[in-house]
Parts: structure tokens; sequence; C-alpha cells
């Protein structure tokens, strides 16, 4: 691969990726994929100056995998009411959403394009988080607290693979690392807030189809290594339970391949190599289920989990046969 | 006009994965996945006629034999209702 210039969207000013932003010819590296993308909306600038600050960029790259816009639609309901709709290759793959969403409305965008068109990867709805070169995957539908635990982990020593896409080499298993803003809704806004103080966010999206939405800047250690992938070790599906004690659960590994199959993007388009990939991740992996409420003592689990690491996955439920 | 796909032949139509608590298949014809119990495992690898190694990773429960014919009545009755071979009772 062609060596990219160590040139980082915080080396531009904000003009300079405003009128870049404009011309359609800024593009930014998010892990193993170049995005090149288009907008007018100096909210959409601002939001990414602030939230992909250390991410590589490139000036009118001559290759890049996805051609994304950001603009208003040629609708008579903008004129009434102004609107931000999100476009692909130069169609538009959802209906446009309130002008204020413009920013939450291309990270929603980038995600959809990743999980609709990467199949080259499996595509986990998943969040991803890596320790001593170990990964582990949180996958939960929204609302279980997901994304909170792995906003909470990525500010407390674990290395943002990504908050909502888990991309696995199908053959190596090896999940990539994208360092994407970390997307967080309502109260979790505030609790990370609180956790912690310094942290970098986007501005607050209200009124939208998840309620009041925020982005969070991943942490500059996560980006700086966004290169580096990791070895799942461990498939832990998380659920915040209000004032529940911290606990985990082992899970079976036969009862856990559907729900990855069906957290899985592109389980049905890859066919029997979706079903090799799930097989071989629940042989290398230890499989919990796991309810917390407070973030700390989340913490100690999960630092429990990575001190367990030298331990064999397969202790844990042992042997499996591939026909 | 074009011949029909031959159907494949058992022994190739599914991938199959053992855990001690039960196994996952792969259905390479129709592209459906199953997930099977111990009992239900048993019978379709059986049915299969894999390797004995390969049943004997299951962690099969220790169980009196009125209650072991009910319960592979029942697996029986599931592989038959998800489509799936089954070995012939003995």
């Amino acid at each position: 691969m062609k060596e990219e210039t160590a040139v980082v969207v915080g080396d531009l000013s904000l003009q300079q990726l405003h009128d870049a932003l404009k011309q359609g010819v800024f593009a930014v590296r998010t892990g193993p994929l170049l995005f090149r993308i288009q907008s007018d909306f100096e909210d959409v600038a601002r939001s990414i100056h602030a939230l992909y600050s250390g991410h590589p960029c490139q000036i009118a790259p001559e290759f890049s995998d996805f051609h994304v816009e950001v603009r208003a639609p040629l609708n008579l309901r903008r004129w009434f009411r102004p609107q931000a709709e999100f476009f692909i290759d130069g169609e538009p793959p959802f209906e446009p959403l309130p002008r204020d969403q413009a920013p939450a409305l291309l990270e929603w965008g980038m995600n959809w394009t990743i999980a609709a068109s990467c199949h080259q990867w499996f595509t986990l709805h998943a969040a991803s988080l890596e320790r001593d070169g170990l990964a582990v995957i949180l996958p939960a539908p929204p609302g279980s607290g997901k994304s909170t635990l792995c906003a909470a982990l990525a500010l407390r020593g674990w290395r943002l693979l990504s908050d909502e896409l888990t991309l696995l080499d199908p053959n190596s298993l090896c999940a990539n690392a994208l360092a994407r803003p970390i997307n967080l809704k309502n109260a979790s806004i505030d609790l990370m807030r609180k956790f912690a103080p310094t942290a970098i966010w986007s501005p607050e999206s209200y009124d939208t189809q998840k309620g009041r939405v925020a982005h969070l800047c991943p942490p500059v250690d996560s980006v700086r290594r966004m290169a580096d992938k990791a070895e799942p070790r461990w498939v832990v599906f998380p659920k915040y339970v209000p004032d529940a004690d911290p606990l985990l659960t082992p899970r079976s590994k036969t009862q856990t391949f559907m729900p990855l199959a069906e957290n899985a993007f592109n389980y049905g388009t890859l066919g029997e190599p979706g079903f090799d990939a799930i097989a071989r991740l629940l042989d290398q992996c230890s499989c919990y289920d796991f309810i917390y409420s407070r973030l700390e003592d989340a913490l100690e689990v999960f630092e429990w989990l990575a001190a367990t690491s030298g331990l064999n996955a397969q202790g844990q439920q042992s042997s499996a046969e591939a026909q | 006009m074009g011949e029909l796909p031959a159907f494949p032949a058992m022994e190739e139509r599914y991938a199959f994965h053992t855990w001690p608590d039960g196994c996952a298949v792969f259905d390479r014809f129709s592209g459906d996945t199953h997930i099977l119990d111990t009992f239900s495992a048993v019978l379709f690898l059986s049915g299969l006629q894999v390797s004995p190694a390969v049943i004997e990773k299951l962690r099969l429960p220790v169980i009196s034999d009125e209650n072991l014919s009910s319960r592979l009545d029942d697996a029986r009755r599931r592989l038959e209702k998800l489509k799936l071979p089954a070995a012939p009772p003995s």
C-alpha cells in the first residue's frame, strides 16, 4: 500500500478543512478505509475538525474507498424546514433529516456505508476494544449500554477499535480498528461528560430518532494505533440494569452462535465463510453475559478479564470440530 | 434449458461445528443455519456417519433408559421439523 503523507486533520485550519470539504477533495482515513467527504455545511466541518483531529487525511487522493456527501436536499420541503441529506456515490440511502442533525447524519451514514458495503470482512454490529493485542467484542442491541461501556473502557486503558462495527478478517479473524467517534445518547452523554470532563465532543443533536445524541472524540492513542489489528479473545453481551450489581456469567458457545449471526450485517451475504468465521471465533473466545449498573464496577470486571488473558479460551468449553 | 443443480450428497450438504453442549449446522443447499442440542446433535451427526470421535466431543448427560427414549424421540421430531437427517432408530 502506498504510504500516505502524515497529515492529520488537526494540521488543517478549520477554514482549510471547510474549503476542502466544499470542493469535495477532503478525505479522511478511519482504520483501513479512506472516506472522501463533501459538504458545504460549516457545522459538519467543525464536527470533523473536532472529532477527527488525529486522523490521517489527504487532499484530492487518487483513490478513496467511498465518496460521501452531506448537503441540503433539492426538495420543496427545504424551503419550509431546512434539511440535510446523506449521499454515497451520489445516491441517498436514507430520507433527509433536520438540518441541525447534519454532523450526526454524516457519522451514521459512514457507519451505514461500511456495514452495507464491506463484505471483505465479517461485520458484526458490536463494539470492540483491545488490550495487550487481544480484543473484546461487545455485541448488544440498542439500549443495552454497549456504547457507554465502550466509551468508559476506551477512556480507561482499553484501545478503541470501534463502538458500532466490528470488522473481522474472515480468515485470520483479526479485528480491524476504525477508531471512529463514539455515538452516545441521552443520559449516557451526561454520564460520560462527568466520567471524562476533558473529553472532546461533537455538538449535541436533539430530537433525533434516538433522542439526544452526541459523538465523543476517540482517544488519541486509539487513533494513532488504528492500523494495529487485534485477536478476539472475549465475546461479552453487556446489559445495563439500573442498580444492579455487576454479574459476569459464562455463556454456552452453542447458544452464542445465533446471537452473533443475528448481529452480523453480512452473515447471509457471506454464507458458509460467515458460518465458519463465527464457529472459529467462538472457539477462540470466552463468552459471557454481563449485567452492570456502575461504570466503576464494569471497569473492574474488565480488568479481571484482561488479567485472565493468559488462560486458554478453550478452558471454558473445550473442543470443536469443523467439517 | 440447463439442468437443475444436483442435490448435494448428504455428507457434502452440511457444514457443522460442535461444542460440548451442542452443534451448529450450515446447510450449503438452502443457506439455513441450525443450532442443535446434544441429543439432536448425536442423531444428526450419526445420520451423517461422522467419525465417532466427533460425537464423543459432545458432553452427553447420563440419563435413564426410559427418559433417553423420550428425549431421542423429541430430538428426532425436531430434526424432522428442521428437515435435517437423523440416524434411523436402532
